[in-house]
Protein backbone atom coordinates (compact mmCIF):
# COMPACT_ATOMS: atom_id res chain seq x y z
CA UNK A 1 0.00 0.00 0.00
CA UNK A 2 1.45 3.63 -1.06
CA UNK A 3 0.17 6.45 -0.05
CA UNK A 4 1.72 9.68 -0.65
CA UNK A 5 1.92 12.21 1.93
CA UNK A 6 3.27 15.78 1.14
CA UNK A 7 4.12 18.24 3.84
CA UNK A 8 4.93 21.53 3.42
CA UNK A 9 8.54 20.86 4.85
CA UNK A 10 9.82 18.73 1.94
CA UNK A 11 8.73 16.93 -0.47
CA UNK A 12 8.98 13.06 0.12
CA UNK A 13 6.54 10.68 -0.65
CA UNK A 14 5.95 8.36 2.59
CA UNK A 15 5.46 4.78 1.46
CA UNK A 16 3.54 2.41 4.18
CA UNK A 17 4.72 -1.46 4.17
CA UNK A 18 7.76 -0.56 1.91
CA UNK A 19 10.43 -0.88 2.67
CA UNK A 20 11.58 2.56 2.95
CA UNK A 21 15.20 3.81 1.87
CA UNK A 22 17.33 5.94 3.57
CA UNK A 23 17.04 9.25 2.50
CA UNK A 24 20.86 10.15 2.58
CA UNK A 25 21.02 7.76 -0.29
CA UNK A 26 23.05 5.06 1.03
CA UNK A 27 20.57 2.43 0.40
CA UNK A 28 20.11 1.48 3.93
CA UNK A 29 16.77 0.05 4.41
CA UNK A 30 14.74 1.68 7.39
CA UNK A 31 12.46 -0.53 9.37
CA UNK A 32 8.85 0.04 8.53
CA UNK A 33 5.76 0.13 11.70
CA UNK A 34 3.07 -2.21 11.79
CA UNK A 35 0.31 -2.59 8.91
CA UNK A 36 -2.48 -1.35 10.94
CA UNK A 37 -4.59 1.84 9.70
CA UNK A 38 -3.47 3.73 12.58
CA UNK A 39 -0.02 3.27 11.94
CA UNK A 40 -0.61 3.56 8.13
CA UNK A 41 -2.11 6.98 9.40
CA UNK A 42 1.01 8.12 11.62
CA UNK A 43 3.75 6.23 10.77
CA UNK A 44 6.01 7.38 8.85
CA UNK A 45 8.68 5.84 6.26
CA UNK A 46 10.00 7.65 3.85
CA UNK A 47 11.31 7.28 0.20
CA UNK A 48 13.47 11.07 -0.43
CA UNK A 49 11.64 12.61 -4.56
CA UNK A 50 14.08 14.64 -4.85
CA UNK A 51 18.41 14.20 -4.52
CA UNK A 52 18.62 17.41 -3.82
CA UNK A 53 16.67 17.57 -0.57
CA UNK A 54 18.93 17.22 2.43
CA UNK A 55 17.61 16.87 6.11
CA UNK A 56 18.50 18.60 9.12
CA UNK A 57 21.93 17.26 11.03
CA UNK A 58 19.48 16.68 13.90
CA UNK A 59 16.79 15.10 12.13
CA UNK A 60 19.61 13.03 10.02
CA UNK A 61 21.12 11.68 13.03
CA UNK A 62 18.07 10.89 14.80
CA UNK A 63 16.42 9.22 11.88
CA UNK A 64 16.38 5.60 13.27
CA UNK A 65 14.50 7.39 16.38
CA UNK A 66 12.04 9.31 14.06
CA UNK A 67 11.16 5.74 12.18
CA UNK A 68 9.86 3.95 15.47
CA UNK A 69 8.54 7.10 16.83
CA UNK A 70 5.40 7.18 14.71
CA UNK A 71 4.95 10.72 14.61
CA UNK A 72 2.18 12.33 12.62
CA UNK A 73 3.33 13.89 9.87
CA UNK A 74 2.20 17.38 11.26
CA UNK A 75 4.36 16.59 13.84
CA UNK A 76 7.29 15.72 11.78
CA UNK A 77 7.09 19.07 9.80
CA UNK A 78 7.03 20.70 13.25
CA UNK A 79 10.54 18.28 13.70
CA UNK A 80 12.15 19.43 10.64
CA UNK A 81 10.77 22.96 11.35
CA UNK A 82 12.58 23.34 14.55
CA UNK A 83 15.17 21.79 13.28
CA UNK A 84 15.95 24.27 10.53
CA UNK A 85 15.23 26.85 12.57
CA UNK A 86 18.08 28.88 13.81
CA UNK A 87 17.62 32.01 16.13
CA UNK A 88 20.18 34.30 14.99
CA UNK A 89 23.50 33.45 16.02
CA UNK A 90 21.75 30.51 18.18
CA UNK A 91 22.23 27.23 17.02
CA UNK A 92 19.94 24.65 15.83
CA UNK A 93 18.00 22.20 17.86
CA UNK A 94 21.50 19.54 18.90
CA UNK A 95 20.91 16.04 18.22
CA UNK A 96 21.23 15.11 21.44
CA UNK A 97 17.93 17.10 22.24
CA UNK A 98 16.17 15.66 19.47
CA UNK A 99 16.82 12.17 20.34
CA UNK A 100 15.99 13.05 23.92
CA UNK A 101 12.57 14.31 22.93
CA UNK A 102 12.06 11.38 20.59
CA UNK A 103 13.01 9.17 23.35
CA UNK A 104 10.82 10.47 25.65
CA UNK A 105 7.53 10.76 23.06
CA UNK A 106 7.95 6.90 22.42
CA UNK A 107 7.83 6.37 26.20
CA UNK A 108 4.28 8.65 26.83
CA UNK A 109 2.29 8.37 23.31
CA UNK A 110 -0.17 5.65 24.28
CA UNK A 111 -1.04 8.33 26.78
CA UNK A 112 -0.38 11.41 25.57
CA UNK A 113 -1.96 14.31 22.73
CA UNK A 114 1.05 15.75 20.20
CA UNK A 115 2.88 18.72 22.06
CA UNK A 116 4.17 22.06 20.36
CA UNK A 117 7.78 22.33 19.88
CA UNK A 118 9.83 24.88 20.23
CA UNK A 119 13.47 25.72 19.79
CA UNK A 120 15.03 27.77 22.75
CA UNK A 121 18.18 29.46 21.94
CA UNK A 122 20.98 26.90 23.48
CA UNK A 123 19.46 24.33 20.85
CA UNK A 124 17.29 22.41 23.11
CA UNK A 125 13.83 21.90 22.34
CA UNK A 126 11.09 22.64 24.19
CA UNK A 127 7.40 20.42 24.23
CA UNK A 128 4.46 22.49 25.58
CA UNK A 129 1.46 21.32 26.40
CA UNK A 130 -1.74 23.62 26.84
CA UNK A 131 -5.24 23.40 28.24
CA UNK A 132 -5.96 26.63 29.94
CA UNK A 133 -3.94 29.71 31.99
CA UNK A 134 -3.42 27.88 35.05
CA UNK A 135 -3.28 24.32 33.68
CA UNK A 136 -0.16 24.16 31.19
CA UNK A 137 3.03 21.75 30.79
CA UNK A 138 6.84 22.43 29.44
CA UNK A 139 9.41 20.15 29.09
CA UNK A 140 12.93 21.10 28.18
CA UNK A 141 15.07 18.37 26.63
CA UNK A 142 19.02 18.94 27.35
CA UNK A 143 21.93 16.29 27.16
CA UNK A 144 20.88 14.18 30.04
CA UNK A 145 17.94 15.83 32.35
CA UNK A 146 14.16 16.50 31.11
CA UNK A 147 13.60 19.68 32.89
CA UNK A 148 9.76 19.94 33.34
CA UNK A 149 7.59 22.51 34.69
CA UNK A 150 3.55 21.69 35.55
CA UNK A 151 0.99 24.07 36.92
CA UNK A 152 -2.28 22.38 37.39
CA UNK A 153 -4.73 24.26 39.10
CA UNK A 154 -3.29 25.67 42.17
CA UNK A 155 -0.14 23.46 42.13
CA UNK A 156 3.18 23.71 40.48
CA UNK A 157 5.19 20.42 40.16
CA UNK A 158 8.87 21.91 38.66
CA UNK A 159 11.67 19.79 38.67
CA UNK A 160 15.05 18.20 36.55
CA UNK A 161 15.35 14.49 36.33
CA UNK A 162 15.88 11.61 33.89
CA UNK A 163 13.34 11.97 30.65
CA UNK A 164 12.10 8.13 31.67
CA UNK A 165 11.22 9.24 34.83
CA UNK A 166 9.55 12.02 34.11
CA UNK A 167 7.47 10.61 31.75
CA UNK A 168 6.45 8.45 34.25
CA UNK A 169 5.78 10.45 36.74
CA UNK A 170 3.40 12.45 34.00
CA UNK A 171 2.00 9.44 33.10
CA UNK A 172 0.70 9.11 36.68
CA UNK A 173 -0.22 12.10 37.41
CA UNK A 174 -4.05 12.75 38.20
CA UNK A 175 -4.88 15.46 36.10
CA UNK A 176 -3.64 13.99 32.75
CA UNK A 177 -1.21 16.83 31.76
CA UNK A 178 0.16 14.80 28.97
CA UNK A 179 -3.72 14.92 27.28
CA UNK A 180 -4.08 18.51 27.47
CA UNK A 181 -4.71 20.62 24.46
CA UNK A 182 -6.82 24.14 24.07
CA UNK A 183 -10.14 23.53 23.59
CA UNK B 1 21.41 60.28 27.67
CA UNK B 2 20.26 62.28 24.52
CA UNK B 3 17.53 65.64 25.25
CA UNK B 4 14.53 65.07 25.39
CA UNK B 5 14.10 61.41 25.99
CA UNK B 6 11.56 59.97 28.29
CA UNK B 7 12.99 57.76 31.62
CA UNK B 8 11.27 54.66 32.16
CA UNK B 9 10.83 54.17 36.10
CA UNK B 10 9.55 50.78 35.97
CA UNK B 11 6.56 51.45 38.01
CA UNK B 12 5.00 48.06 39.22
CA UNK B 13 1.80 48.69 36.72
CA UNK B 14 3.89 49.87 33.70
CA UNK B 15 4.74 47.32 30.87
CA UNK B 16 7.92 45.39 28.98
CA UNK B 17 7.84 44.22 25.60
CA UNK B 18 9.33 41.49 24.86
CA UNK B 19 9.68 39.86 20.64
CA UNK B 20 8.12 37.20 19.82
CA UNK B 21 9.41 35.53 17.22
CA UNK B 22 7.71 33.13 14.47
CA UNK B 23 9.16 29.75 16.25
CA UNK B 24 7.63 31.44 19.63
CA UNK B 25 4.25 32.05 18.35
CA UNK B 26 1.79 28.85 19.80
CA UNK B 27 -1.65 28.31 18.89
CA UNK B 28 -4.38 30.98 19.96
CA UNK B 29 -2.25 33.16 19.93
CA UNK B 30 0.28 32.26 22.90
CA UNK B 31 3.92 32.75 23.40
CA UNK B 32 6.13 30.22 24.24
CA UNK B 33 8.19 30.21 27.17
CA UNK B 34 11.70 30.07 25.00
CA UNK B 35 10.52 33.48 24.09
CA UNK B 36 11.91 35.10 27.92
CA UNK B 37 15.17 33.29 26.88
CA UNK B 38 18.17 34.63 25.52
CA UNK B 39 21.19 32.87 24.27
CA UNK B 40 23.75 32.39 26.54
CA UNK B 41 25.80 35.41 27.11
CA UNK B 42 29.58 36.45 26.08
CA UNK B 43 30.32 37.57 29.62
CA UNK B 44 27.44 36.30 32.49
CA UNK B 45 28.54 39.63 34.53
CA UNK B 46 26.65 41.59 32.23
CA UNK B 47 23.82 39.29 30.99
CA UNK B 48 20.61 40.81 31.13
CA UNK B 49 16.64 40.48 29.23
CA UNK B 50 16.34 42.95 26.64
CA UNK B 51 12.82 44.21 26.71
CA UNK B 52 11.17 47.25 25.76
CA UNK B 53 9.84 49.70 27.72
CA UNK B 54 6.32 51.11 27.07
CA UNK B 55 6.55 53.95 29.12
CA UNK B 56 8.64 55.29 26.78
CA UNK B 57 7.60 54.39 23.07
CA UNK B 58 4.38 52.97 21.93
CA UNK B 59 3.52 49.44 21.05
CA UNK B 60 3.56 50.49 17.45
CA UNK B 61 6.94 52.53 18.01
CA UNK B 62 8.48 49.37 19.36
CA UNK B 63 6.81 47.27 16.72
CA UNK B 64 8.76 49.38 14.03
CA UNK B 65 12.06 48.24 15.80
CA UNK B 66 11.70 44.71 16.39
CA UNK B 67 10.52 44.87 12.36
CA UNK B 68 13.44 46.28 11.38
CA UNK B 69 15.58 44.46 13.66
CA UNK B 70 14.37 40.86 12.85
CA UNK B 71 11.92 40.93 10.61
CA UNK B 72 14.08 42.54 7.19
CA UNK B 73 11.67 45.61 7.88
CA UNK B 74 8.70 43.17 7.25
CA UNK B 75 5.62 41.63 8.04
CA UNK B 76 3.22 41.56 10.87
CA UNK B 77 5.39 41.53 14.36
CA UNK B 78 3.99 39.93 17.82
CA UNK B 79 4.89 41.42 20.84
CA UNK B 80 4.19 39.82 24.60
CA UNK B 81 3.89 42.72 26.92
CA UNK B 82 3.69 42.19 30.92
CA UNK B 83 4.03 44.20 33.55
CA UNK B 84 6.97 45.10 35.97
CA UNK B 85 4.77 43.74 38.65
CA UNK B 86 4.55 40.24 37.09
CA UNK B 87 8.22 40.39 36.37
CA UNK B 88 9.12 41.10 40.18
CA UNK B 89 6.71 38.12 41.02
CA UNK B 90 8.48 36.14 38.81
CA UNK B 91 11.76 36.66 39.82
CA UNK B 92 11.02 36.20 43.38
CA UNK B 93 9.38 32.59 42.92
CA UNK B 94 12.49 32.20 41.43
CA UNK B 95 14.86 33.35 44.55
CA UNK B 96 16.10 36.83 43.54
CA UNK B 97 15.80 39.04 46.26
CA UNK B 98 14.34 42.14 44.92
CA UNK B 99 13.57 44.85 46.85
CA UNK B 100 12.39 48.58 46.41
CA UNK B 101 14.44 51.52 47.34
CA UNK B 102 12.49 54.79 48.39
CA UNK B 103 15.38 56.80 48.71
CA UNK B 104 15.28 56.84 44.58
CA UNK B 105 12.30 54.82 43.78
CA UNK B 106 13.87 51.57 42.18
CA UNK B 107 13.83 48.20 42.78
CA UNK B 108 17.30 46.79 42.93
CA UNK B 109 18.77 43.09 43.40
CA UNK B 110 21.54 41.39 45.27
CA UNK B 111 23.90 40.63 42.46
CA UNK B 112 26.81 38.15 42.24
CA UNK B 113 29.21 40.14 44.30
CA UNK B 114 26.06 40.61 47.00
CA UNK B 115 25.93 44.26 46.19
CA UNK B 116 23.00 45.65 45.05
CA UNK B 117 22.36 46.69 41.57
CA UNK B 118 19.02 47.86 39.77
CA UNK B 119 16.92 45.23 39.28
CA UNK B 120 15.66 47.21 35.50
CA UNK B 121 18.01 49.37 33.37
CA UNK B 122 17.26 51.79 30.71
CA UNK B 123 19.62 50.92 28.05
CA UNK B 124 18.56 52.89 24.77
CA UNK B 125 20.37 51.93 21.46
CA UNK B 126 20.98 55.22 19.68
CA UNK B 127 24.17 54.71 18.07
CA UNK B 128 23.10 52.06 15.53
CA UNK B 129 22.76 53.84 12.67
CA UNK B 130 20.03 51.30 11.39
CA UNK B 131 17.99 49.51 14.34
CA UNK B 132 17.82 52.65 17.44
CA UNK B 133 14.98 51.79 20.28
CA UNK B 134 14.43 54.48 22.49
CA UNK B 135 12.56 52.19 24.97
CA UNK B 136 15.13 49.48 24.89
CA UNK B 137 15.77 48.54 28.35
CA UNK B 138 17.56 45.28 30.23
CA UNK B 139 15.90 42.67 33.49
CA UNK B 140 19.16 42.72 35.18
CA UNK B 141 18.10 40.40 37.21
CA UNK B 142 18.46 36.99 35.17
CA UNK B 143 21.96 37.14 35.77
CA UNK B 144 21.95 35.86 39.38
CA UNK B 145 19.54 33.06 38.00
CA UNK B 146 21.39 29.60 36.59
CA UNK B 147 19.85 27.69 34.10
CA UNK B 148 17.26 26.11 36.09
CA UNK B 149 15.82 29.44 37.18
CA UNK B 150 16.35 31.24 34.50
CA UNK B 151 13.84 28.63 32.99
CA UNK B 152 11.65 28.94 36.09
CA UNK B 153 11.09 32.48 35.27
CA UNK B 154 10.61 32.05 31.97
CA UNK B 155 7.93 29.51 32.15
CA UNK B 156 6.23 32.26 34.42
CA UNK B 157 6.30 34.61 32.19
CA UNK B 158 5.41 32.52 29.13
CA UNK B 159 1.68 31.47 28.04
CA UNK B 160 0.52 34.96 28.08
CA UNK B 161 -1.06 35.80 24.81
CA UNK B 162 0.68 38.15 22.54
CA UNK B 163 -0.19 41.33 20.18
CA UNK B 164 -0.26 41.20 16.82
CA UNK B 165 0.63 44.43 15.22
CA UNK B 166 0.43 45.19 11.96
CA UNK B 167 2.75 46.40 9.06
CA UNK B 168 1.36 49.58 7.46
CA UNK B 169 0.15 49.78 4.13
CA UNK B 170 2.25 52.30 1.68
Amino acid sequence: MTTNYKTSISNFDITVGEPAVDSLGSGRQIPTESHSSKAAESAITREPRSTTSVLPDAVAANWGKISKARLTKQMYGNIVRVATQSRGMAPAVTAASLGNFLEFWMRIRNAAVEPEVVLAPDGTLYAEWYKSKHQRLDVRFTVNKAIFGLFAGSSILEGAERPETVANLLKQHAAKPLQWAAD
Amino acid sequence: MGSGLKLPAFALRRELARYVSEGDRLRGNRTAIAAFLDPPPIDPAKEYLSVNSLEVETLAQIADYYRLRFQNGAGDVAICSIKVFDFNEAGKKCGVDLQYDRSNSSWNFVGRGLKREGAYKYRPVLSSKDHQSESHCGVEFVRVLDTYNKGKLARRLGGRRFHVVKARRR
